[in-house]
């Protein structure tokens, strides 16, 4: 809402509290209190970097590796186990957890959500199971929209370009003086495919979005909020889909459609004294129709948490919470089934967390674990010890923590074949079955992890962190025995049941620097490094499962960024390097972005976005036969807002 | 593609041409972070009772690099609260501080705060500041931007250690209430 500045004396501090400043300084300051590596993107961030999807936000962070597989797809990981289905880390919209157990994992395309209602999203680098519970092995990514009353007033967002041919975001936001707020919005995109080198298109795409959110504040009875979404899309896909007969394996293009709903309801209460109690009900229901199989998944999901502080120096925190999540499986080509294919996933747990404070403002220490029940590996355990000092300006910090992944369908119950290729002197075709196996244990990591962060001269701000985490039990293939299938044509499949089977460790570090020079100019970036080393026991009949393993993440992304603002003027050019994916035989790259805002008029901004600067297009991630590749990309966006009538 | 956006850029002349209707140049922004926070500090003076005598100005010191500028003076001067008007002192290091009714303490003075908090100590001064960190170290307001929006923090306990009264309109905007040793 723009308001002269002689006029902002007048506003009251609920007022004031929703004006969206120019900003100069950077991130939520609790940040720099807490002992884990943490880094926020924050709106400001997002609607300069021109992204226009959440994985493509994903890349602000330090120590998150992105790559893209086609149009729709993503590979997002954390301190390395970059993975399409990102099944190593833990990613929550609003506290509603979209981590799906079909495959272990967040499914990218599928989600969205009006990124200029986004008020921060809080990366999360490292475990944190003890709050979060199992998957969030090696980060979090909590993305949290805006209170309602903070979006009081009109938006409406246009935009358009080369690659996302058109994106269309509406809100409204209203309420009443006594509390009440409430937010409705709608999201339309289609966008195109990328460059391919073999002339296809297949990964073009569109998804409808539409939601709500009504908070109610109700003083000292807390805040009461529910909030709900539709989604529908469908988004281009190449499968390698495996036939009985010749010619055994076929890239196929396909559709996959994915239809969402979900509902959240959110108490909100603080307790005298301090602390507070927080309950929180969601359900979410997902239907995909892929090229190869469709799934039905509702989810109900229960969590409770209170905060209390009764004795001097300690706050605890305690949580517990039950997930119930039945899930219908239908193959739609013939060599790929569950067993059996309709499965309820279901979780409890409870966990405890004390702070510490050991010497008061200066020494912080916090444990706690927790302990979950999951009817894959049943209980398990994930404790963290952290401790923190601060002393003005620095923080340093350290900690140890044990996280888990527990197992999908996929790892418990999938039948899949694969055709192995001739044989010498077999005279048969050979498939191989990737297979659940009952028996999967959950995989494992402890991470050691230590932070520093020191603010300079009001101006400069650095946060360091470095870690080393020891995993095991890392999901590869066994081979187990074959058999001859009579069904004309005959073959014979040789069973490879998922088993618990690889170790090691990865190691890394990650610093993000930034500087505010003065009122128009910002610099900031960031650097991680990886190592990854691992072994495969002998049961592993994976040949590649070591190289998989430490190959498949970048060992260097750096990130440099320049910002510019001034009398309603903004300009942003952002560098990023990553570097090979050696396993996948993607080489590293150089990438460019620039863009440039004008606000026309109060409440009419205009911009431009250009990604990619340096290449025509680049390859990012294999795809069969040939690579995907990003294009070179303009967008176009126009954006009215108009601030709610006093 | 490129049709869809040649269509945009033709309705962006066309929102070009009502253009001159509403253009303001120089207000047509967002106001600064530095506009908000000079608001922010009018209103905690509003809603702050102090113990000693209701009479003369409010006085509204500024300790160490001034991040305002001219903002401050602009934004307050022309203000009255409860019938008084306020006035802006800059303050040097060896100035007394504990005539003033509110005194911002700029992030450039993050070395020498606990020094600076302990000198005013038994007197009825607001402390206000955005440097992080404030409030743990026994600050009484801290200004915190976020998502692009300034909110604050009180420490409900110093300030009535200093015998202010935070009005309980202020404390219900904050972002977070430190009142650690409330029964």
């Amino acid at each position: 809402m723009p308001v002269a500045p002689a006029a902002l004396a007048r506003l009251s501090l609920e007022e004031l509290a929703a004006i969206d400043v120019t900003s100069v300084s950077k991130q939520a300051e609790d940040v720099w209190h807490t002992p884990v590596a943490i880094a926020v993107i924050t709106q400001e961030d997002i609607r300069r970097s021109g992204a226009t999807s959440l994985p493509e936000v994903l890349r602000l962070a330090p120590g998150v590796e992105v790559s893209r597989i086609d149009a729709a797809h993503w590979t997002v990981g954390i301190r390395g186990f970059g993975d399409q289905f990102s099944k190593s880390l833990l990613v929550l919209i609003d506290g509603r957890n979209i981590y799906t157990p079909l495959f272990a994992g967040t499914y990218w395309p599928a989600y969205d959500t009006l990124l200029a209602d986004v008020d921060r999203i809080e990366v999360i680098r490292g475990p944190g199971g003890t709050i979060w519970g199992g998957n969030a092995v090696t980060g979090v990514i909590n993305i949290i929209t805006r209170r309602a009353r903070d979006t009081r007033g009109t938006l409406v967002q246009l935009s358009s370009g080369n690659l996302d041919h058109m994106l269309v975001s509406a809100r409204y936001g209203g309420g009443n003086p006594d509390g009440f707020s409430y937010r409705v919005f709608a999201k339309g995109t289609k966008r195109g495919p990328f460059f391919h080198a073999d002339g296809s298109d297949f990964d073009a795409w569109w998804m409808g979005q539409g939601g709500f959110r009504a908070d109610w504040a109700r003083g000292s009875q807390g805040t009461f909020s529910l909030s709900g979404e539709v989604s529908s899309g469908s988004h281009g896909q190449r499968v390698q889909v495996t036939t009985l007969t010749p010619p055994a394996r076929v890239a196929t293009d396909g559709e996959l459609d994915a239809q969402g709903a979900n509902l959240v309801a959110l108490w909100d209460r603080p307790l005298q004294g301090g602390g507070g109690v927080r309950l929180q009900a969601f359900y979410d229901r997902t239907v995909w129709r892929a090229t190869h199989f469709e799934e039905t998944r509702n989810t109900v999901d229960l969590d409770a948490t209170v905060q209390l502080a009764p004795i001097a120096r300690h706050q605890f925190t305690i949580g517990a919470g039950a997930r119930w999540s039945p899930g219908d499986f239908t193959p739609t080509v013939p060599a790929l089934d569950f067993q059996p294919r309709s499965f309820t996933s279901r979780l409890v747990s409870a966990f405890v967390e004390d702070d510490i404070a050991l010497v008061a403002d200066r020494v912080l220490l916090v444990v706690g674990s927790k302990i979950e029940h999951n009817n894959y590996t049943g209980v398990e355990l994930q404790p963290n010890a952290r401790l923190l000092f601060t002393r003005g300006v620095q923080t340093v910090w350290g900690s140890v923590a044990r996280a888990v992944r527990t197992p999908s369908r996929i790892e418990d119950a999938l039948r899949s074949l694969t055709p192995a290729g001739p044989v010498p002197g077999v005279a048969l075709p050979l498939f191989l079955e990737i297979a659940g196996n009952a028996d999967i244990d959950v995989e494992q990591a402890v991470a050691f992890e230590a932070g520093y962060r020191q603010l300079f001269a009001g101006r400069v701000n650095v946060d360091l962190a470095v870690f080393h985490t020891e995993h095991d039990d890392l999901v590869s293939f066994a081979r187990g025995p074959a058999r001859l299938d009579g069904t004309p044509p005959a073959r014979i499949i040789i069973n490879a049941p998922h088993v618990n089977a690889v170790s090691g460790w990865s190691r890394g570090l990650e610093i993000a620097p930034a500087w505010q020079v003065n009122d128009a100019w910002r610099l900031s970036g960031s650097y991680a490094l990886r190592r990854f080393n691992f072994t495969a026991a002998p049961i592993s009949a994976e040949a590649n499962a070591v190289r998989r393993y430490e190959g498949s993440s970048p060992r260097h992304v750096l990130r440099a960024q320049a910002q510019w603002t001034r009398g309603g003027v903004e300009a942003d050019v952002a560098y990023r390097h990553v570097s090979a994916l050696a396993f996948h035989g993607i080489d590293g790259y150089h990438a460019a972005d620039a863009r440039v805002g004008w606000r026309v008029a109060p409440g009419f901004d205009l911009s431009a976005a250009l990604q990619n600067l340096f290449d025509p297009h680049h390859s990012e991630f294999p795809q069969t036969p040939a690579p995907v590749e990003v294009p070179r990309s303009l967008l176009v966006t126009m954006r009215w807002t108009l601030a709610p009538a006093q | 593609m490129t049709r869809a956006l040649a269509v945009l850029l033709l309705s962006a002349l066309g929102a070009g041409s009502a253009l001159p209707a509403f253009a303001q140049p120089g207000t047509g922004r967002s106001p600064s972070e530095y506009e908000v926070k000079a608001a922010y500090l009018l209103n905690f003076i509003r809603f702050t009772r102090w113990p000693r005598a209701a009479q003369g100005p409010f006085e509204m010191c500024l300790l160490g690099a001034d991040p305002f500028g001219p903002t401050l003076n602009s934004t307050v001067e022309a203000e009255r609260v409860g019938g008084r008007p306020v006035t802006v002192r800059r303050l040097s290091a060896q100035d007394d501080r504990t005539s003033c009714h509110l005194l911002y303490i700029s992030p450039s003075e993050e070395p020498r705060l606990l020094a600076t908090l302990a000198r005013l100590d038994g007197s009825d001064v607001l402390t206000v500041s955005d440097m992080p960190g404030f409030v743990p170290r026994n600050g009484m307001i801290q200004l915190v931007t976020e998502g692009g929006r300034v909110r604050f923090d009180a420490n409900l306990d110093a300030a009535v250690a200093a015998g202010l009264m935070l009005s309980s309109d202020l404390l219900r905007v904050a972002r977070n209430v430190r009142r650690a040793n409330q029964p």
